[in-house]
């Protein structure tokens, strides 16, 4: 593998992958609503 | 142009990355297409595994009153069978597949984050032993036996089960639901940031399409499964009441956030069947795929409504009647675009020069049964009718259709689509046929007759039954039994094809074939496309 990027739109793997992760958390967050309400 | 010094590195970097051999290449590998195949063979095992706990089940209701098994025995057995076949058995399936296919379909090397592909299968066989291990404790006088309060797993209001079988299954699904949401970013990065040059979007095969789709589902809808099972695990354990109504609780609560996972986990086992079936049909069609950006626009109308109908799995539980009427319409609106896609399917094949090899078979059986899983799913939000319908045995029957008949079929068939390009030997095509036939046969001598015997007012989940619904019963015990025995051809074709009975496989393997996994050997080598190919230039 040359490059572990080879598309892209701006974001390295690993920091696409980062913002994925932080989009689960979100939604894991967002289901405890009843618990910060 | 490749100069000679470029080549030599190459050549160094390749002896490098040998085969490498023993189980250690097993335990550390980060090659996807080793992933994929420990995803598909811990999926095979898994699936034999529920099977038999449902044959067991099935010997129970052969006849009414109770001659096989304690009522506590079978209520672990049924949820264990739909625990396993959803999370150990369908998912990792379709896991395996879009590991093992989807960086030769777009031309890439690996998937994006191949160590944590490696970390995201290594816990499955932990999470397996984790469902099925108070099962067997109980023999030992530990604990009351595994989850028995269903799939669902409502341990809410009744308090129904409080021993380390809950509580097993619930760190279980902690560590499926981890896999899954590393699955999914991996796919999502791979087919983002890994696509060969001149593999647009917009050129990539379905497949890769399906799963883009069921990614984004999976990264949504697991956390929250995750939130649920993290709430369940503190209201046993830690004296918060999340879900108690006598602390101030809202049992109702559980049933939303479940659902609110539930339903799109159906879509998240359909997509990946749908993504490969026109890959299917179009290569034994000799055509190519009709409506490719409709079929593309529906996974993702499907995707999106299916996430917001959640609640006509609920439609008894008393939510008001705006609700109910809200949640039956948007239910039904999915099949629109589901609609446009089986079209699509059906106009892939029209007039087109068709031969029935068995993948072929399995495609075209998939349409009829997923049609009929979608047209019984009709039905059921019918809030006038729902209440004939809820916690019957017809309700078992009709998603069984797009459970079996819909991703089980679909993968299947991808199985014989695919097994020779990765095991460079054809497969026994008369073993083949005959398997789809039965399969086929005997899945809806199952399923139909829990349909119209859950029509007639027998519920689900029982143990035993009235007298008069004995017959239906004993038919789909039968039929359970002859699909189970049918399904021991498919294993005897799979082994025997591995190890190299039928003859060498082409790398184009099927005349209609299309794609850049098929311009690669069969079988592929260990690495490929270290170099983009220039296929798609």
């Amino acid at each position: 593998m040359n490059s572990p990027t080879r598309h892209g739109y701006g974001l390295s793997s690993t920091r696409l992958a980062l913002l994925l992760g932080g989009v689960a958390l979100f939604f894991y967050v967002l289901a405890w609503f009843k618990f910060w309400q | 142009m490749m100069t000679s010094t470029t080549a030599t590195v190459l050549q160094e970097h390749g002896e490098h990355h040998d085969v490498p051999a023993g189980m250690m290449r097993w335990l550390k590998t980060t090659n996807h297409k080793d992933i994929g195949l420990l995803y598909m063979i811990f999926s095979l095992i898994m699936f034999l595994v529920a099977g038999l706990m449902i044959l067991l089940v099935r010997a129970e209701l052969l006849m009414p009153g109770l001659q096989v098994m304690r009522p506590a025995i079978y209520n672990q057995f049924v949820t264990l069978h739909g625990l396993i076949m959803v999370f150990a058995f369908i998912m990792p399936l379709a896991t395996g597949f879009n590991n093992y296919l989807i960086p030769m379909m777009i031309g890439a090397p690996d998937m994006a984050l191949p160590r944590l592909n490696n970390w995201g299968f290594w816990i499955l066989p932990f999470a397996a032993i984790l469902l099925l291990i108070p099962f067997f404790l109980q023999f030992f006088g530990v604990g009351d036996g595994a989850a028995s309060n269903a799939w669902t797993m409502d341990n809410v209001a009744l308090d129904l089960q409080s021993g380390i079988g809950m509580d097993c299954t619930i760190l279980a699904i902690h560590l499926l639901g981890i896999s899954s949401i590393t699955g999914a970013i991996n796919v999502i990065v791979t087919i983002f940031n890994m696509r060969a040059p001149g593999m647009t979007l917009w050129n990539m095969p379905l497949f890769c399409w399906a799963w883009l789709v069921t990614s984004f589902l999976l990264l949504t809808v697991i956390p929250v499964l995750g939130a649920v099972v993290t709430m369940l695990l503190m209201d046993r354990h830690f004296g918060t009441h999340f879900f108690i109504a006598s602390g101030g609780g809202d049992p109702l609560l559980f049933q939303h956030l479940l659902w609110f996972f539930g339903h799109p986990e159906v879509y998240i086992v359909l997509l990946p069947a749908w993504g490969i079936l026109p890959t299917i049909l179009s290569t034994f069609a000799r055509k190519p795929v009709y409506g490719y950006k409709a079929q593309v626009y529906a996974y993702w109308a499907i995707g999106i409504l299916g996430s917001f109908i959640w609640a006509h799995h609920m439609l008894s539980s008393g939510i008001p009647l705006a609700g109910e009427l809200y949640f039956m319409y948007a239910t039904m609106s999915v099949s629109i675009p589901t609609a446009v896609m089986i079209f699509c399917w059906i106009a892939t094949i029209w007039r087109g020069s068709m031969t029935f090899e068995t993948p072929m078979l399995f495609g075209l059986g998939m349409i009829v049964m997923f049609g009929i899983g979608g047209l019984t799913g009709l039905v059921i939000p019918d809030i006038a009718a729902y209440a004939q319908y809820h916690n019957t045995m017809f309700v078992v029957g009709h998603f069984h259709y797009p459970f079996f008949g819909g991703a089980v079929l679909g993968f299947m068939g991808a199985t014989y689509f695919y097994l020779p390009k990765m095991t460079g030997h054809m497969y026994d095509e008369k073993l083949g046929k005959l398997h789809f036939w039965l399969t086929l046969l005997f899945s809806n001598l199952v399923f139909i007759p829990m349909m119209m015997v859950g029509l007639a007012g027998q519920p689900r989940h029982l143990v035993d039954y009235a007298i008069k619904y004995h017959e239906y019963n004993a038919i789909s015990s039968v039929g359970a039994i002859l699909l189970g025995a049918t399904q021991l051809i498919f294993l005897y074709n799979i082994i025997s094809t591995a190890c190299g009975r039928g003859e060498k496989a082409t790398a184009k393997v099927w005349e209609g074939a299309q794609g850049l996994e098929f311009t690669l050997p069969s079988p592929p080598p260990y690495h490929t496309f270290t170099l983009p190919p220039e296929e798609v230039k």
